[in-house]
């Protein structure tokens, strides 16, 4: 009897345990990390940087535990025409290979309603490290059919100034801020490791 | 930064030209100032700092990127290149000078991969083959530099640096390739010069600022842009090809057959640079960058 009683009283006290933030490993297949920036101010260009990677830390009942951390290589930019690609993973503009990381780590969560986060960060390009704030929507959660094993997703789009990470190159003199800035998305899908 | 491309070219070439007419006093055609050797160091680093700020802004100190460095390398070589006839003239003290500007050169824009990407037998030689090449050309171009005044060093100087802009832009990096415009300019501003005064060289002065701005320029082109390697050792061996119009026979020939001389033996090696830098840009990589079956760092995808 006092076995069965120990038993039950330590499968209750583990429901009875609040929810740890589980881990997610970033699942670089169904992930993509995208930009847009303004060309000749009359039109939208985008490209993508596909080699993506990272974790996340995630509980939907308290915010404060939650973290991301988010690092892509611009080396593998794609924007669809090959020269291009060389001119935008090379010095004037990634500089891929004196900086072969691009990196988002989160340092703070705060709940904005259901399922949007207002998540603040340091993000680093080109070596210099500046604090932005980004809403992110939790799309969604289900279990992989396949593995079995939670899965989640997010997305969100922020705004970097990019002279101010010393990428100069190919701004007009006296150009408005729209030719500086460059339109970031994020669209992550991560599974439980 | 996107100015009219022409900006960076003629500002150093006036900048440069006054910095020679200043510090040769060439109003005196025939009797210019023989101590205005000096002029040449100001001429190159300052050109070259105003080209840097018209292509990329005003470089930050300390300097984030290897780019941010080069025009502050720039005035520490002027510094040296002023100062050439105290210790320029004894190889006792010439070469230890010159290794160690080479190696801060090498050390400063290679200064990311080498304090966390290369390590052991790979870190040395990076740091010194660089070092020991940039030496070497500085010392057989200051040695030819001061024995030929005249516009030949000067015209050969100016293919070189051409040469190098031209291969930067098919290395995909137009910005380097403008610097490499720059300094070209300022050398084409010396090449006029010259003619009208014939004294005016660049020995004791331009060439110890021009060789590490070249030098820089060429490390960043191969080792954070797409220069090949050939590309990088043909505009590296193009001033010492240069070493065959030393001959008597050419030395002693009439000048301007020794200049056209110095400019095709330049040429040849910079042509084929560029030549082999734009088979290599035009040569699309169809090897996938990213395979869409791999997932979770190899391992296969669940779905796609």
């Amino acid at each position: 009897m006092n076995r069965k009683f120990g038993i039950a009283t330590a499968v209750a006290l583990i429901f009875a345990m609040p929810v740890l933030a589980e881990d997610y490993k970033i699942d670089r297949v169904h992930s993509h990390a995208l930009y847009r920036t303004m060309h000749l101010g009359t039109s939208w260009s985008y490209g993508s940087i596909p080699d993506m990677s990272g974790t996340l830390s995630f509980d939907a009942n308290d915010a404060a535990k939650n973290s991301v951390s988010v690092t892509v290589k611009p080396a593998s930019v794609m924007s669809w025409v090959p020269g291009r690609d060389k001119h935008l993973a090379g010095p004037d503009f990634f500089n891929s290979k004196e900086f072969p990381e691009i990196t988002f780590k989160s340092t703070s969560w705060k709940k904005v309603d259901n399922d949007t986060y207002e998540v603040t960060g340091d993000f680093t390009m080109l070596g210099v490290t500046k604090s932005i704030t980004a809403q992110v929507e939790h799309v969604g959660s289900g279990t992989h059919p396949q593995s079995k094993k939670p899965i989640i997703g997010f997305h969100t789009e922020f705004t970097v100034d990019r002279s101010e990470f010393g990428m100069n190159y190919g701004i007009p003199e006296g150009a408005g801020p729209e030719a500086r800035e460059v339109h970031i998305i994020f669209a992550i899908e991560a599974g439980q490791v | 930064m996107e100015t009219n491309p022409f900006i960076p070219v003629i500002v150093p070439a006036i900048i440069g030209g006054v910095c020679w007419v200043v510090s040769w006093r060439l109003w005196n055609r025939h009797a210019p100032n023989e101590k205005g050797a000096w002029g040449g160091a100001i001429a190159f680093a300052l050109g070259f700092f105003a080209a840097h700020v018209l292509v990329s802004g005003w470089p930050p100190f300390p300097g984030r990127k290897a780019a941010d460095w080069l025009p502050y390398l720039g005035l520490v070589a002027a510094t040296l290149g002023t100062s050439e006839r105290y210790w320029g003239r004894m190889i006792i003290t010439r070469l230890p000078v010159m290794l160690i500007m080479s190696a801060a050169l090498t050390g400063v824009i290679l200064r990311t991969p080498l304090t966390g990407q290369w390590e052991g037998a790979l870190w040395y030689a990076y740091l010194l083959v660089p070092t020991l090449i940039i030496t070497v050309v500085w010392q057989a171009l200051e040695r030819m530099a001061r024995s030929n005044p005249g516009s030949s060093i000067p015209l050969a100087c100016w293919a070189w640096t051409a040469c190098v802009g031209v291969a930067c832009v098919f290395s995909a990096s137009a910005k380097l390739g403008q610097l490499g415009g720059g300094l070209a300019a300022i050398c084409g501003a010396a090449v006029v010069l010259a003619w009208w005064s014939p004294h005016l060289k660049l020995g004791e002065g331009a060439i110890a600022v021009l060789v590490p701005l070249v030098g820089g320029l060429l490390l960043q082109a191969y080792f954070f842009a797409e220069m090949p390697l050939i590309t990088l050792l043909l505009l590296a061996a193009a001033p010492l090809v240069l070493l065959v119009g030393e001959r008597r026979s050419i030395v002693y020939s009439a000048k301007w057959k020794a200049a056209l001389l110095r400019l095709g033996l330049v040429l040849l090696p910079g042509l084929a640079a560029i030549g082999v830098a734009f088979v290599s840009y035009q040569r699309v990589d169809t090897s996938s960058k990213y395979n869409y079956y791999e997932n979770y760092d190899g391992e296969s995808a669940y779905t796609y």
